[in-house]
């Protein structure tokens, strides 16, 4: 169903997903577009654009090839360009023409791999679905094509789901990174956001996951079924969530059991907290709402789509811009937690303190720099700000 | 050296992109804009929108896999009546655009546009296209948006000496002295479409006698003012070259010559002299300093890159993506002429690896600074705001003072807000 945006700028894109996967691989990855939709990654979803030398295409599409369905183009320029950049992989990812004229991405790569003997994935993104759909299908196609289980290395771990449209620079996951580490745990690789290929070949030997947004909650899944591997699902918001976050850590690797941090503790109240954004990311404020100050009525507003395993019985799912403005507005908020583009969908009657959480998804670099740090005690000081009012 | 681009993979640079078809629709008064395409068609324009405070004349319907199957044309009545009900001020003028993929699915915009001015009669639609996969034909989105702004400027019988400046984003600087020229030859202003705050006063430019294109992009538009409102119009791209600059002002004196007038001249020597004065000061200061000549700065990157040597300056690298057709002759001058210049073909794959850096470079122009890694940039970006002799000046006081200081690159790429 067509909805109308009047305010919001849109979301990041599956396509851009999938590249930001790609982005520390020494691949030849092509979006089969004609510029946009490259222009869209690397101008707007990918902040570790500038300086870097990630060899992410646009394939050149014209108006000729998309008619006469012409893929050997594609393939031509894909293999000039792996004489010179001599790739580990090459991946092809689809575009809303390709959706629309039926190019078969997946054949391609695999015409790719044929002809050349270079590893190949297609993706067949639309630019209809958002960012995390991508991240969770590169990086399990990546994960199904270059890692197997393996002997587990004890006290080790993978972060999954890491990348740059929910996690931006990556200040926030350095600082987990940081945590894990000083109590003496081994990040075997963090997916897909500051990993090689080495790293990707070993994760199947992590002893557990750590999940870090809804996309990490997919691949963890999928990693569970598949290596067997536990996860922990949630991030160590607040002084006090960061020792137990350790402690859920090790309790994970010690039954092997899977926990998944929402919140669930909810009690009806007049005025609640709005949290509006990436569900694990969102819930872990909740829990450090819960437990460092006792907030009992917590509600996630779902902009990239709704994960029942992630959910509370009162978050909402917001589709589109009019629902996020008739729940902002709804009367029932005394906080919002929200990307800064959407302090504007407040009415003006609206008193609700409005709490800023950048989300690369949504305001892409115009409000990159207010993209708070909130792994462990950083979440109680930027919290300082609001509580009082 | 030759004059061939490969046909490759395309490369991105962070400096890559232009102001964009959305900047360039916003340029008509009281007119918004509304994209109906998938979600992620919008982004980029909408973020660059945001950066240009444009956004609160730019909505989007967004559009999933099934309307697309279905066509969106029935959903477009409805979203405009919706869009119409949000906006706080009622527009004069709204365009629709449609991406790439609706150049493949046969909307019949036509009559699209007819059910919506009988359903809104006080507003004119346009049917616009932010469709890239045309590149290479005859209306790529950089010309179709001109057709489609200068295409709402009504015939009337009222007729002046005015004249239209078309195709540049921001008009030429007031201290060109292509003002006091076309004062000479009898027209009494030259009107651009920023100086409209009106879309009634906006219709000044159809009492036109004729009309001036700088940029390639507003040719065809020209063309059909030719044919609709009878206007008369002179191509005269943007030069550095001096020769070139005064065979042009001869050139337009011949094209635009207004029935009633009999031109005896203008002196403009004071204009050439003071030119080649700022030539002879930028030599000295600049000395053996290698220049980057970069498709970002100008529309003739080949023709800029001439005049720098004649001028006596050291080019050492001409960066674009293409050589368009107005400077294939210098190119081929350049060829034949400095062979040893490298050219850098922007969007070749091979660019990523930005594998030959020349920091103590001066870029003109920011795509090619990141390339080269240049530490100092002459800030200009397609040719804006330049014409004729005063142009001259200006490039060549901000390559005079371009070593004076290092340029934080990645911020100015970001200030420009740049789109693909």
């Amino acid at each position: 169903m067509a909805t109308l945006s009047v305010y919001l700028s849109p979301f990041a894109p599956d396509y851009s997903g999938v590249s930001s996967v790609m982005f520390d691989l020494n691949t030849v990855t092509a979006m089969h577009d004609a510029s946009g939709c490259t222009g869209n990654y690397t101008g707007y979803d990918e902040p570790r654009w500038y300086g870097s030398k990630s060899p992410i295409y646009c394939s050149g599409l014209r108006e000729i090839d998309a008619i006469l369905g012409d893929d050997e183009k594609l393939i031509g320029k894909m293999l000039n360009a792996a004489k010179d950049i001599k790739p580990d992989l090459m991946a092809v990812v689809g575009s809303p023409v390709p959706m629309v004229i039926g190019s078969d991405m997946v054949g391609i790569a695999e015409e790719l791999q044929a002809r050349s003997g270079i590893p190949a994935l297609g993706f067949d993104t639309t630019g209809t679905a958002y960012y995390d759909k991508g991240v969770t299908l590169a990086t399990i196609a990546l994960l199904k094509k270059f890692t197997s289980k393996g002997i587990t290395i004890p006290s080790s771990l993978n972060i999954l789901g890491a990348n740059p449209l929910d996690f931006g620079k990556g200040g926030n996951l350095e600082s987990l990174k940081g945590i894990i580490e000083d109590r003496g745990y081994e990040v075997i690789a963090c997916l897909s956001m500051g990993y090689d290929m080495e790293a990707l070949r070993m994760a199947g030997r992590a002893q557990i996951n750590l999940a870090v947004s809804r996309a990490g909650y997919l691949i963890a899944e999928y990693m569970y079924q598949e290596y067997g591997i536990p996860y922990l699902c949630g991030l160590p918001f607040g002084k006090v969530r960061e020792e137990e976050y350790m402690d859920e850590i090790r309790n994970v690797m010690e039954t092997g059991r899977n926990k998944i941090w929402k919140g669930d503790t909810y009690e009806e109240s007049e005025k609640k907290i709005l949290i509006i954004g990436e569900q694990v990311q969102s819930n872990s404020i909740r829990e450090a709402l819960e437990t460092e100050y006792g907030e009992r009525s917590v509600v996630v507003g779902c902009i990239f789509g709704k994960e029942e395993n992630l959910s509370s019985k009162q978050d909402v799912l917001l589709e589109c811009e009019k629902d996020i403005i008739e729940e902002m507005n709804s009367g029932n908020y005394k906080i919002i937690i929200a990307d800064p583009f959407m302090k504007q969908l407040m009415k003006e009657d609206n008193f609700a303190t409005f709490a800023e959480n950048a989300l690369y998804a949504v305001s892409s670099k115009i409000c990159a720099e207010e993209t708070p740090l909130l792994m462990g005690e950083h979440f109680n000081k930027w919290w300082k700000k609001y509580k009082s009012n | 050296m030759q004059c061939k681009f490969h046909d490759t993979l395309h490369y991105s640079s962070p400096a890559n992109g232009g102001r964009g078809i959305v900047r360039t629709g916003m340029l008509i008064p009281e007119s918004v804009e509304l994209f109906v395409c998938p979600f992620a068609c919008g982004r980029h324009g909408a973020i660059s929108a945001v950066k240009q405070n444009l956004k609160d004349r730019l909505s989007y319907l967004y559009v999933n896999q099934a309307d697309i199957i279905n066509g969106y044309d029935d959903l477009i009545i409805p979203a405009v009546a919706e869009l119409l009900d949000t906006l706080k001020k009622r527009p004069k003028v709204i365009l629709i655009f449609v991406s790439c993929l609706d150049d493949l699915i046969g909307t019949d915009h036509e009559a699209l546009r007819e059910k919506l001015e009988m359903t809104y009669p006080d507003i004119t639609f346009r049917s616009c296209h932010m469709n890239p996969i045309s590149k290479g034909t005859k209306l790529p989105p950089a010309i179709s948006i001109q057709n489609n702004t200068f295409s709402l400027i009504n015939v009337t019988q009222e007729r002046d000496f005015g004249i239209n400046s078309l195709g540049n984003l921001i008009p030429v600087k007031e201290e060109s002295e292509l003002y006091i020229f076309l004062e000479s030859l009898g027209y009494e202003k030259l009107r651009h479409i920023s100086h409209y705050e009106t879309f009634e006063t906006y219709q000044d430019m159809g009492k036109s006698f004729a009309n001036l294109v700088i940029t390639p992009v507003a040719r065809q538009a020209a063309e059909q003012l030719k044919q609709k409102h009878g206007m008369i119009y002179s191509f005269v791209p943007v030069s550095y070259r001096l020769e070139k600059i005064e065979n042009d002002y001869m050139r337009m004196a011949e094209e635009l010559k207004l029935p009633h007038i009999n031109w005896k001249g203008v002196d403009l020597v004071s204009f050439k002299e003071r030119a080649e004065e700022s030539i002879e000061e930028a030599r000295k200061k600049v000395g053996k300093t290698p220049i980057i000549v970069d498709a970002s700065a100008t529309k003739c990157p080949f023709g800029l890159a001439r005049a720098l040597v004649e001028y006596g300056f050291y080019v050492i690298r001409i960066q674009t993506p293409e050589c368009i057709s107005i400077d294939r002759d210098d190119c081929e001058w350049i060829a034949e002429n400095y062979p040893e210049i490298e050219i850098v073909e922007s969007l070749h794959h091979k660019s990523v690896l930005r594998d030959n850096q020349i920091p103590e470079s001066i870029a003109i122009g920011v795509d090619g600074a990141y390339l080269a890694g240049s530490k100092y940039v002459v800030d200009l970006f397609d040719d804006e705001g330049m014409f004729g002799y005063y142009g001259i000046r200006c490039l060549m006081n901000m390559l005079e003072h371009a070593k004076e200081k290092e340029i934080d690159l990645e911020k100015m790429i970001h200030e420009y807000g740049l789109v693909v």
